[in-house]
């Protein structure tokens, strides 16, 4: 049913291609007349996911590079359009596509908008190499992961919660084929293109090609992921979640069915107690509560390990163009960003982040800011080290179509987009942040919260229909 | 005595046949209706009427000292295994409830997955009185109770006996606040929510393979699963496994809420070293149980050759010859017995380790050979790092033990005895050599416990423990504890511990220095005699008041408050002196307070009895994670310093020509101090704070700095 319906939906779109068009062209061929010949990074305003162009002035005119296209949560159901405002703004044609890891909310929309890509000529594709399937230990723990999350899936059963949310964006939600749609985005990136373009896997510290396009241009430096052989050692989203993978193990997820551990009956109540046994905590009922809240729920820390793992995988590249650094980092976490901050694995008294490091922060004219404004992609360190002057931009989505958030509770702070780190940017870079929700989009109003954090878009920040430019300053 | 019969009596009419309750007073008709479902447990015979009689009190009987009960010396997979069934004897507890609920710990079997409770065992009950304990028995849960009591409190008992004193459990967090704080108040003493007065064990927690001490809970939760279905060793595919009918996981868990009970601060990670530590010595404490063992040491004994640390058991019948230069592989073993077993005296936690698809223990530990390089590897990953700490603890073992022995083995190979021998060793030989391993193994146990007190109150890392036992081994008048103490720095040199500011790696220079006699001028690093002027709250007046040391029985409430009161002075006074900040003008929160105080009354290896206090004192400071970035949220900084105070001597006062009660003064100052070089200790926080995440959420909250046993234990 729900497959029909998108069908539908977007066969309807195909008729009037021109409409949705037409109408982010009004202010947008007015943008476009004034960025010419300028370095522009454009968010699309798609919801809890990235979706940003990066286009490049060469000797050949503007040259495009796209860096992930993707919803999940929070979606706003825009993606369709802006994948027909990018077709139309490229031409069909792109440099490069990058693909920084294997989430659904990065690579969504290449799945669900299969055959418009399928249209577009591509000069290179770059994708994480924990998805390369030439790399046995990548391809082993890539399946090994997606087994795990499939099991997940299927115990979650009709669970609506963070936890599925983790799982459907680590497997990708599933449509009609029996691959789940992040295989299909791959699928794309890999054997999709017109033109069958090459396919580098990379990881930190490789030297990655470019395709000629862009040569001379713009130059490109991977800092992350740590190199596939480091055994885990930066593998971490923080300690905890590590140690429930371990234990997930092969088939280590307990039973489906309740695991009684005698066979006989042994009924007792609580009465068969004496009463101290309960005045440290004023009742059985006290104590009952207490136990029942430590029974885990072994399923969220497994979700919170397969996503944070996914994350850690994330290409972290540095571009230079004209002088000008552009940082993104996808959805790194602690593991990832340990491995570029401190270069080595941190051992023994912690050395702080290491030099260079420091000075690329310090340096960098756009940092895309990491997994949709979350505190655990962000690390303080590298903020506290960024250049006060740094243009940065967040895709996230503080309320879904319901009101609801997507991720996370603002009273256990686990809130995302991190309503302290967002405040914090926005003090560090003068109010140079600007998050996706912070404008209209289709029916979507913006965000209050992002608009209470930015009170008006800061100089070269350009608002369109469906998204959000910031161009570089010469 | 009168009323008490007649009541017995009245109880025995009603429910002849269904009282299981040890408690006083009539049950209540509800708890009757659910009795009616356990199986028959008579009320014990009651003594005849005349006995005993007020006219005859030698007719009373005494109380027995000890109560038998019987428990796995392993765990279920060991099943017959030579001594794997054994008795042990814990002290009697006279009103001791069914759970076993007792005055330190209660078992309190409630599953919090299926949400039911089982019937708890009445160990009063004189059919298992009879028996010195239920049989084992993995199917009926109350021998599960009855294990989980016996384990816990056996190793209560062995840290009590080390320490020299009673131990007691976590008591929650008490920072000095303005409300608290002031002359007479009884900061220090009053009763908080979580404290945690009786431990309690729940045998059944949950379905998961881990077991945890939980302070929240005020209690450890054991849990419960099943094997793997592939690759589940000796268990059968998809059994289920208990962690509380495990010696060691019981006895690690206990461990580490002893720990806890000892040092407040070592739950906080403060460096990578601080849970590894937590880990590290709930391990040795589970392991060095082992060698208490008598029949399974004396069978590793013959199987190994007297090699105790050897992985591998030989076989009970030599199995084929293989190939020259090859192993015997497991294919060309025909039967069982042939198969070389697995030395239980090192293995932790094995039917765990293989139910759960994880293996732990001295093996991994052993089987490295000593480098430099992995301490410096692996820094988050704490069993990892506590298995270090393990390894070169029982390298100074069984080096011991060889040195110890090896007049033995030099008198058995002159008499014909080799090592290439196929046989078992002699049975006299064995037995030697199990007493001296079993000896050698209580006086290492007994070190590392003692050690616990000459740990700094914050921020330990292995380098101080060295530095711990070498002090605690000299302290105690050793003098035949060279040899130990050498084999300890040896075996954590080549693992790469080094203490920070020792300035040789020597005896002299590991131990902790003794701080100087208080003269005038006072000398570099003196401390004053403890003592403080205190308004005495009866008359009002102010008097030069001293520590109570009380006896071994403990203290009274009064006597505590009064070393509390006395011992916040001392540090405020003194706060330079011991490390701290001494601004005057600090939030009393962010004063230096004492979390604990010990007397402790300990047999030195001289036979003599010393008595001390061992003394906590810990100052707070909040520190950001990043000076221009406050809301990025700050961690608790702590300094702290433990006090070893001797018991004030007696003298005579030349004037006087009378005897008089000396001062008592601090032996030993331990400690962290607020400021060190450069602030290198806190920035090392602060990093390690970043680096394992803790930056990350609401840095407020006073939790949040904890670690959570649960978590870090996952697959335990």
């Amino acid at each position: 049913m729900a497959t029909k319906k998108t069908t539908k939906k977007i066969s309807k779109k195909k008729q009037s291609p021109g409409k949705a068009a037409k109408r982010s062209s009004k202010k947008a061929n007015a943008a476009t007349a004034k960025t010419k010949g300028k370095l522009r990074v454009r968010m699309y305003r798609v919801g809890f996911g990235d979706f940003f162009l990066l286009t490049v002035p060469t000797k050949t005119g503007p040259q495009h590079i796209l860096i992930d296209c993707g919803v999940h949560a929070g979606n706003i159901n825009s993606i369709d359009e802006c994948v027909q405002d990018l077709a139309k703004e490229t031409n069909q044609k792109l440099a490069l596509v990058i693909a920084t890891h294997y989430h659904a909310d990065h690579l969504s929309g290449f799945a669900t908008n299969f055959d418009e890509f399928a249209k577009f000529e591509v000069g290179a594709v770059w994708i994480t190499n924990r998805l390369d399937p030439a790399n046995k230990k990548a391809a082993a723990f890539k399946a090994q992961i997606t087994s795990l999350a499939g099991q997940l899936q299927m115990r979650l059963g009709a669970r609506d919660d963070e936890v599925a949310a983790k799982i459907n964006d680590a497997l990708g939600v599933k449509g009609n084929d029996k691959e789940g749609s992040n295989d299909k985005a791959l699928r794309l990136l890999t054997s999709g293109f017109k033109n069958k373009p090459p396919v580098f896997y990379y990881q930190g510290g490789d030297e990655p090609h470019l395709p000629d396009s862009l040569k001379g241009a713009i130059t490109a430096e991977l800092l992350g992921p740590a190199p596939i052989d480091s055994d885990g050692e930066f593998t971490a989203s923080d300690n905890k979640t590590e140690q429930y993978l371990a234990a997930a193990g092969e088939k280590g997820l307990p039973p489906a069915s309740m695991l009684l551990p005698f066979e006989k009956e042994w009924p007792a109540s609580a009465a068969d107690y004496h009463e101290t046994a309960f005045s440290a905590y004023g009742s059985p009922a006290e104590l009952e509560k207490i136990l029942h809240s430590a029974q885990p729920d072994v399923l969220l820390a497994m979700a919170d390990a397969i996503d944070g793992t996914l994350n850690n995988q994330s290409l972290v590249v540095l571009f230079t163009c004209k002088g000008k650094k552009l940082l993104f980092v996808g959805d790194a976490q602690w593991g990832n960003w340990s491995y570029w901050l401190y270069g080595k694995k941190v051992s023994g008294k912690d050395p702080g982040i290491q030099q260079t490091a420091k000075d690329l922060l310090g340096s960098i004219d756009f940092y895309k800011v990491g997994h949709h404004g979350s505190t655990n992609a962000n690390p303080i360190p590298a903020i506290a080290a960024l250049n006060k002057e740094c243009a940065s931009m967040c895709s996230t989505e503080s309320s879904d179509p319901d009101g609801k958030r997507p991720y996370g509770k603002i009273d256990k702070q686990t809130e995302v987009p991190r309503i302290k780190l967002m405040e914090e940017m926005e003090k560090r870079t003068g109010s140079r942040l600007v998050r996706s929700d912070w404008i209209k989009v289709l029916n979507v109003h913006a965000s209050p919260e992002a608009k209470s954090q930015l009170k008006k878009l800061p100089a070269n920040f350009v608002q369109g229909d469906l998204y959000i430019d910031y161009v570089f300053p010469a | 005595m009168s009323a008490k019969r007649s009541h017995a009596v009245a109880t025995k009419t009603e429910t002849s046949t269904q009282e299981t309750d040890g408690s006083n007073g009539p049950k209540t008709n509800e708890s009757k209706a659910s009795d009616s479902l356990l199986p028959a447990q008579p009320e014990p015979p009651k003594p005849s009427p005349t006995f005993p009689s007020k006219s005859c009190p030698w007719m009373e009987l005494e109380q027995p000292p000890v109560r038998t009960l019987k428990v796995y010396a392993l765990d279920p997979s060991a099943g017959n295994y030579i001594g794997n069934v054994m008795s042990i004897k814990v002290k009697w507890e006279d009103d001791l409830k069914p759970g076993p609920i007792g005055r330190k710990i209660a078992v309190v079997d409630y599953d919090g997955a299926n949400k039911i409770y089982y019937p708890p065992v009445n160990l009063n009950d004189h059919r298992i009185l009879a028996r010195g304990g239920l049989d084992p028995s993995e199917s009926d849960p109350r021998f599960h109770q009855q294990m989980v009591y016996a384990v816990a409190t056996e190793t209560i008992e062995r840290f009590e006996a080390a320490l020299g004193r009673k131990i007691r459990w976590r008591r929650a967090d008490r920072p000095r606040t303005s409300a608290t704080d002031g002359e007479g108040s009884q900061a220090g003493t009053w009763l908080k929510k979580n404290d945690i007065w009786t431990l309690n064990l729940f045998p059944h927690a949950m379905v998961q393979a881990n077991a945890f001490y939980s302070p929240e809970a005020k209690g450890i939760l054991f849990g419960y699963f099943t094997a793997e279905e592939t690759n589940q060793g000796q268990n059968l595919p998809g059994q289920r496994v208990f962690t509380c009918l495990s010696h060691d996981i019981i006895a690690h868990e206990v461990t580490h809420a002893i720990i806890d009970g000892i040092r407040t601060y070592f739950t906080e990670p403060t460096n990578p070293d601080v849970l590894a530590f937590h880990e590290g010595f709930a391990d040795l404490a589970a392991l060095f149980t082992h060698f208490s063992h008598k029949d399974a040491l004396l069978d590793t004994i013959q199987k190994t050759g007297g090699r105790l640390f050897q992985f591998e058991l030989r076989p009970d019948a030599a199995p084929p010859a293989a190939e020259p230069g090859k192993k015997t592989a497991r294919e060309d073993v025909t039967i069982t017995a042939q198969l070389a077993s697995r030395n239980p005296l090192i293995d932790l936690a094995k039917q765990f380790g293989e139910a759960s698809g994880m293996n732990r223990g001295l093996r991994s530990a052993l089987d490295v050979k000593p480098n430099t390089n992995d301490i410096n590897t692996r820094i988050q990953d704490v069993h990892f790092r506590g298995s270090i700490l393990v390894a070169a603890v029982f390298d100074a073992y069984f080096s011991i033990y060889l040195n110890r022995t090896a007049d033995l083995f030099r008198v058995y190979r002159a008499g014909g005895g080799g090592d290439n021998q196929p046989d078992d060793l002699p049975g006299p030989l064995a037995r030697l050599l199990a007493e001296q391993a079993a000896t050698t193994a209580a006086e290492f146990f007994q070190l590392c416990a003692r050690a616990l007190d000459y740990c700094p109150p914050v921020d330990i890392t292995f380098g101080d423990f060295l530095r711990a036992l070498i002090t605690a081994n000299l302290d105690l008048k050793d003098e035949g504890g060279a040899n130990v103490r050498d084999a300890l720095m040896q075996a954590f040199r080549v693992r790469g511990i080094f203490p920070e500011n020792a300035a040789f790696f020597s005896q002299d220079s590991l131990c902790w220095p003794r701080v100087p006699k208080w003269t005038d001028p006072p000398a570099q690093g003196a401390l004053p005699p403890v003592e403080a002027m205190l308004t005495d709250p009866q008359t009002g007046e102010k008097k030069l008041t001293a520590l109570v040391f009380g006896d071994p029985n403990g203290l009274i409430k009064e006597e505590g408050d009064i070393n509390g009161r006395v011992l916040r002075k001392y540090a405020e006074e003194n706060a330079a002196l011991l490390g701290f900040d001494a601004d005057p003008s600090l939030a009393p929160e962010f004063k230096p307070y004492a979390p604990s105080f010990h007397p402790v009354f300990r047999i030195a290896a001289d036979g003599s009895l010393r008595t001390d206090m061992v003394v906590e004192l810990v100052q707070t400071r909040r520190v950001f994670f990043d000076k221009s970035m406050p809301q990025a949220g700050s961690f608790p900084f702590r300094a702290g310093v433990t006090l070893i105070i001797s018991a004030p001597e007696i003298t005579v006062d030349p004037k006087t020509n009378k005897r008089v009660r000396g001062k008592a003064v601090v032996r030993y100052a331990i400690g962290k101090p607020m400021e060190d070089a450069d602030g290198a200790r806190q920035e090392a926080q602060r990093q390690h704070n970043l680096a394992i995440g803790l930056a990350n959420g609401n840095t407020d909250d006073p939790n949040h700095f904890q670690v959570n046993f649960g978590l870090l234990h996952q697959g335990l």
